[in-house]
């Protein structure tokens, strides 16, 4: 029945990312279905626990069979254009495959053999009973602080919980595999090259960190999956744009991803939605710098409607609980409504910013958050402490990476002055994720009052901090770290015989 | 070496050093796991040491929450010590294992609602301690859980 139920939703998602006809490889097509047919579950369970109902198992398999009809209805099957590089070695696509493919089947077995008994996997698994049984989202039987977190998790194990499936974990190891599909396909399709993309989708896969997390029920993969697709696809939406040379069908195709992924990884981790600020900053820069003639704007209402969507409707169902709301689920939100306004602005009201206006507002935000920090510093940790603690957390964390962030060495081969616009932005983008990750990480109380403990939990006991929320968080950069690497012309040159 | 070499080496020798680390860390110490604990029933891993990169740090709590949910039936109420009373029990995977029952804690104030007069709640059951709760169990027959210094009683018909 549960294969049967998903089988429907992702064929009915297939449909829609073939409708968008961006997607060369059928694979990825498949791979970034397999992602929207998650959203759809997890928004039709959102909605019948929202309406009181319980989403049984037969009402979710009727709700499937609506979707999928009124896709087979609205939607045609277009012309498609399988990307064919036939010419090229398949060797060691076939390695890489067979890696990613063992490495899968381990993350699969792991996953089914141990049971949720991680921290606050804990909670999402009791989240999951509760909107099921219970059909509200605001259990008695749940602290109020996990309650606060966005649905996404425990909706879909409450999904699995609907069909009776005993193997909750078993989203987390095709989070893995999806993100190796779709990494895959992004670098073969910026390159042109399977070796490009065979080297550096191997060496995602075999990133311990990220195969650890494949096994276990936390947010962070699923997360990081969302965010770094959700960029990788703005990527290609703002290179066309930058290069001139798009069709407006594609320009919204890229724009609507993108927008959905990264509202997406909101909708797991709601701090996530402090992270897009990174794409949608960089989005308004590159609208101001490159203006079209009479331009509809339509992308960029789409980007924002489809990311903003489902943070909002998580905002909106807060709003209904009865409970102090947390400060900083408050200060989020304000940002989400913060976010309506500029994108109504922009679209509708038709705001222009030059360049300058742009980097102004950066440098007004930089000041504000520093003010905001210390007017509201008055905790047990001084605010240059958190700032200190922060920046070197930001710093440190990357060694839980391990050898992938040596791949960082080919930066100082490059001649960064003559890279194009659209990798410059790339690599601004990086650098504002960090950016924003250490200003998230200044406000949040660190987990210790003492640096010294921070080292003692970095070098002595890395057990204590390998885990924290600020290491599992770096995850979402790895995957575009990668890909900022692998567009690298001083690096395409050394593995491409040109 | 060439500058072709270099930079195809440098990525080969990454990917064979994550893999190592991650057979080393990770793949070795869970598979040794699997295999010496291959069988075991869902309860059993949950009250086992967990594998070493992952210590399951509530295996205590495990094995009294899976031995009160062998006894209280899925519709009862269970009333149960505060980690104030030296109980040490982690309330995330009570509430986990025991659900759909209602689980209450002392000190709660709804808890103080509820039990106000234990003998009237009915499917009732108290989870005590050497700290708490036995004076709640003084008429009932008591059972005392395996392996730990925990016993429980029916309060309530």
């Amino acid at each position: 029945m549960l294969l049967i139920d998903f089988g429907l939703v992702w064929f009915a998602a297939y449909r829609v990312v073939r409708a968008l006809k961006v997607i060369p490889f059928k694979w990825e097509r498949l791979a970034l279905a397999f992602l929207f047919a998650l959203v759809v579950k997890s928004l039709i369970i959102f909605f019948l626990v929202r309406l009181g109902i319980q989403p049984t198992a037969g009402l979710q398999l009727g709700s499937s069979v609506l979707v999928l009809v009124s896709t087979l209805f609205f939607l045609r099957k277009p012309n498609e254009k399988e990307a064919i590089f036939s010419d090229q070695k398949t060797g060691l696509a076939w390695v890489t495959w067979s890696m990613v493919g063992v490495l899968f089947f381990f993350s699969i077995v792991n996953a089914w053999f141990f049971p949720i008994t991680e921290s606050d996997a804990i909670w999402y698994h009791i989240r999951g009973m509760s909107f099921f049984h219970e059909v509200r989202f605001d259990s008695e039987w749940v602290v109020p602080q996990l309650k606060q977190y966005p649905p996404f998790i425990p909706l879909l194990f409450a999904y699995l919980i609907a069909f009776d499936a005993g193997f909750l974990k078993i989203i987390f190891p095709l989070m893995y595999l999806c993100l190796n599909i779709i990494f895959y396909s992004r670098v073969l399709s910026l390159s042109q090259d399977k070796k490009m993309a065979c080297l550096f989708t191997m060496v995602l896969a075999t990133t311990p960190y990220f195969w650890w997390h494949g096994a276990l029920p936390f947010l962070d993969l699923t997360t990081a999956v969302f965010y770094s697709t959700g960029t990788l696809y703005w990527y290609f939406w703002i290179k066309n744009k930058v290069e001139g040379d798009t069709k407006k069908s594609e320009e919204n195709s890229y724009a609507a991803i993108s927008g959905i992924l990264l509202g997406l990884a909101a909708w797991t981790r709601i701090e996530f939605l402090l992270y897009d600020l990174v794409p949608i900053f960089l989005t308004l820069y590159v609208f101001s710098r490159y203006p079209g003639k009479n331009e509809s704007l339509k992308s960029l209402k789409l980007f924002f409607a489809c990311l903003l969507l489902l943070p909002s409707i998580w905002f909106i169902t807060l709003l209904t609980f009865e409970m102090a709301l947390w400060s900083q689920m408050k200060m989020v939100g304000g940002v989400c409504i913060f976010l309506w306004v500029l994108a109504s602005g922009l679209t509708w009201g038709r705001w222009k910013f030059s360049e300058l206006n742009i980097l102004l507002a950066l440098i007004l935000a930089v000041a504000g958050y520093i003010l905001v920090l210390f007017l509201s510093g008055a905790g047990p940790v001084p605010v240059w402490k958190k700032i200190a603690i922060s920046f070197y957390r930001t710093s440190v964390v990357h060694i839980f990476y391990l050898f992938t962030a040596f791949l960082g060495i080919f930066v100082f081969f490059e001649k960064l002055k003559s890279l194009s616009e659209q990798k410059k932005i790339l690599g601004c983008f990086l650098i504002l994720f960090l950016c924003t990750h250490l200003a998230i990480f200044s406000y949040a109380t660190p987990k210790w009052s003492t640096f010294g403990e921070f080292v003692y939990a970095t070098f002595i006991q890395p057990g204590n901090s390998v885990n924290l929320s600020d290491t599992r968080g770096m995850m979402s950069f790895y995957p575009i770290f990668i890909f900022f690497i692998s567009s690298l012309p001083f690096v395409r040159r050394g593995i491409i015989n040109e | 070496m060439n500058k072709r070499k270099w930079i195809e080496n440098t990525i080969l020798g990454i990917i064979v050093l994550n893999v190592f680390v991650m057979a080393f860390v990770f793949l070795t110490p869970r598979v040794q796991f699997m295999a010496n604990h291959w069988g075991w029933k869902t309860e059993a891993l949950m009250e086992s040491s967990g594998a070493m990169d992952t210590p399951n740090q509530y295996s205590e709590t495990y094995k009294v929450a899976n031995q009160v949910r062998k006894i209280a039936t899925e519709d009862s109420v269970i009333y149960m010590p505060a980690n104030k009373w030296r109980f040490g029990l982690k309330k995330s995977v009570v509430i986990q294992r025991l659900y759909p029952r209602k689980v209450y804690f002392s000190g709660d104030p709804e808890a103080e609602k509820v039990f106000s007069d234990i003998s009237k709640v009915s499917n009732s059951y108290v989870v005590f301690n050497e700290h708490w709760g036995q004076n709640l169990c003084a008429k009932q027959s008591v059972k005392y859980l395996e392996a730990t210094r925990v016993g429980i009683c029916r309060a309530g018909k």
